[in-house]
């Protein structure tokens, strides 16, 4: 299935990251009442329990946490493609397509919009400079 | 200290002996082997587990073709170490008096069908649009962290690969038995980086059971009943972009918890059974089980220590990675390890009395220890 493809089958609260994405925004929660932050997928806060921590965007800046390269990707993509675990600098992982294919761990990065039509689409990370 | 549950009989089917055979009747005929194995008819059968990455009622399908009213039913799906979750249900069922006989049976076509079979557990979307392969990139993304972590090499992962293959070479039913070197695993394609095509398990059909019973009926078992010590279960995380810490699994807590109950500790342990679907499974899982410190799970392979003559026998039929791998591989490692704990082994027969068995499920979401140990 292509990315696009992917998208295109989502219900709406989970559109929502990827509307969000088209344009360059990443997605994490953060919880109203004790100010814990997640993962968009979270349906609970991890600080103190309450339910469905509130979505809020983050910087879009990040490290490196793990990569990988793909010679013969999946997603209808053409190789080799690089994939990255991103530690937001928020605190929260997010995972993605990098756009360059020799990022190493503990590299900064910033997520970049690749829109995909109809309104959706992923970011992509890209190395970002020193400062 | 013991769960009361005793495993009766084993059996598999690999190779030629699977191919081209619809999963279900394979998990049939198999099962029908390890009852002869058992010596137990195969009407006494009450409880049935069975697991499947294709059908979402592998049980009722099972007692359906043996002709079995099972009064205790079981199909839980953690991923591939389901096997290894059902010995602790399964004794946990005839220690309540659900069942009297236990029977885990697993068939796969997966080579033979070519991908006809597949079924999914749908990744989130920022993953599936990313281009990652399943399940290798999980697995490489683990990998990758490990070797930046603790300063080592892809050698160190290929190393792994290398040993399973020693002990292929001495089973005449392993899949893969050329002698292998770290040169030709780090020499093979990269599949996705730092995992190579020699890093990862191999797709083969095959099937396999385990029939247990109560340990009060052990003396009237054909062969040497093994006792199941202890068992514990657990998990992280399910896929990989939520997974806690990229370098701990379940098998650090299920371990220990799985050897308290068995009352012993990992020094007591002569043979491990870890599923290795990738090279980077078994340095993770002997350092969460305790085997040896964070990070050092390199050293400790390459130093031939899970090799045949090595401290701590692993994977001793070739594993995952040269024995065996249709799809779910956890009852494969439960047969090699009853076959090691008899003296039955196909290949080198190791001396051990305890065995520790350690399944996982996706991307070392799910973790699955089970003891094992020569009837007293």
């Amino acid at each position: 299935m292509s990315a696009a493809e992917t998208l295109a089958a989502l219900f709406p609260e989970e559109r929502r990251e990827f509307e969000a994405a088209a344009v360059g925004r990443v997605l994490i929660r953060c919880c109203v009442d004790c100010g814990t932050v997640a993962g968009y997928s979270a349906m609970r806060c991890s600080g103190c329990g309450r339910a469905e921590p509130e979505p809020v965007d983050a910087s879009g800046a990040g490290a490196v946490y793990a990569v990988t390269t793909v010679p013969r990707p999946g997603a209808g993509l053409e190789g080799p493609v690089s994939v990255v675990l991103v530690d937001l600098v928020e605190g929260p992982r997010v995972i993605g397509r990098a756009r360059d294919t020799d990022l190493a761990i503990g590299d900064p990065v910033r997520a970049v919009a690749e829109p995909l039509g109809d309104g959706l689409g992923v970011v992509v990370w890209e190395r970002a400079g020193d400062s | 200290m013991t769960t009361g549950a005793v495993v009766a009989g084993v059996a598999d089917l690999v190779g030629p002996e699977a191919a081209n055979t619809a999963p279900d009747r394979l998990a049939a005929r198999a099962s029908l082997a390890a009852l002869d194995d058992a010596g137990i008819d195969v009407d006494q059968v009450d409880g049935v587990f069975c697991a499947s990455p294709n059908d979402n009622m592998p049980a009722l399908r099972l007692a359906e073709s043996l002709g079995l009213r099972p009064t205790y039913l079981d199909a839980t799906n953690v991923g591939g170490g389901s096997y290894e979750s059902f010995v602790g249900h399964a004794a946990l069922a005839l220690a309540a008096g659900h069942c009297e006989v236990a029977l885990l049976a697993y068939g796969s076509a997966q080579r033979s069908a070519r991908g006809r079979f597949t079924t999914r557990s749908a990744p989130p979307p920022a993953e599936e649009a990313s281009g990652m392969l399943y399940p290798a990139s999980s697995f490489a993304l683990m990998a990758s962290r490990y070797l930046h972590v603790h300063g080592v090499g892809p050698e160190a992962l290929a190393e792994v690969a290398v040993s399973a293959r020693a002990w292929a070479e001495h089973n005449p039913r392993a899949a893969k038995r050329a002698p292998l070197t770290v040169e030709e695993v780090l020499a093979s394609p990269v599949v996705s980086s730092p995992l190579r095509k020699l890093d990862c398990c191999l797709v083969t059909d095959g099937a396999g059971a385990v029939v247990m019973t109560r340990a009060d009926r052990a003396a009237d078992l054909p062969k040497p009943a093994i006792d199941v010590l202890g068992h514990a279960e657990g998990m992280t995380h399910r896929f990989v972009s939520t997974m806690p810490d990229l370098l701990s699994t379940a098998a650090a807590v299920t371990g220990p918890a799985a050897l308290a109950m068995a009352g012993l500790t990992i020094d007591d342990i002569d043979l491990l059974e870890l599923y290795d679907a990738f090279t980077i499974d078994v340095l993770m899982l002997l350092e969460d089980l305790g085997v040896c410190a964070l990070g050092e799970a390199g050293d400790l392979v390459a130093s031939g220590a899970i090799r045949p003559g090595g401290r701590y026998p692993l994977n001793t039929n070739g594993g995952g990675l040269s024995y065996a791998h249709p799809g779910m591989y956890g009852v494969f490692l439960l047969v090699e390890a009853v076959r090691q704990l008899r003296g039955e082994a196909e290949g080198v027969q190791v001396e051990a009395e305890t065995a520790l068995v350690h399944g996982l499920g996706g991307p070392l979401s799910s973790g699955s220890t089970v003891v094992l140990g020569v009837h007293r």
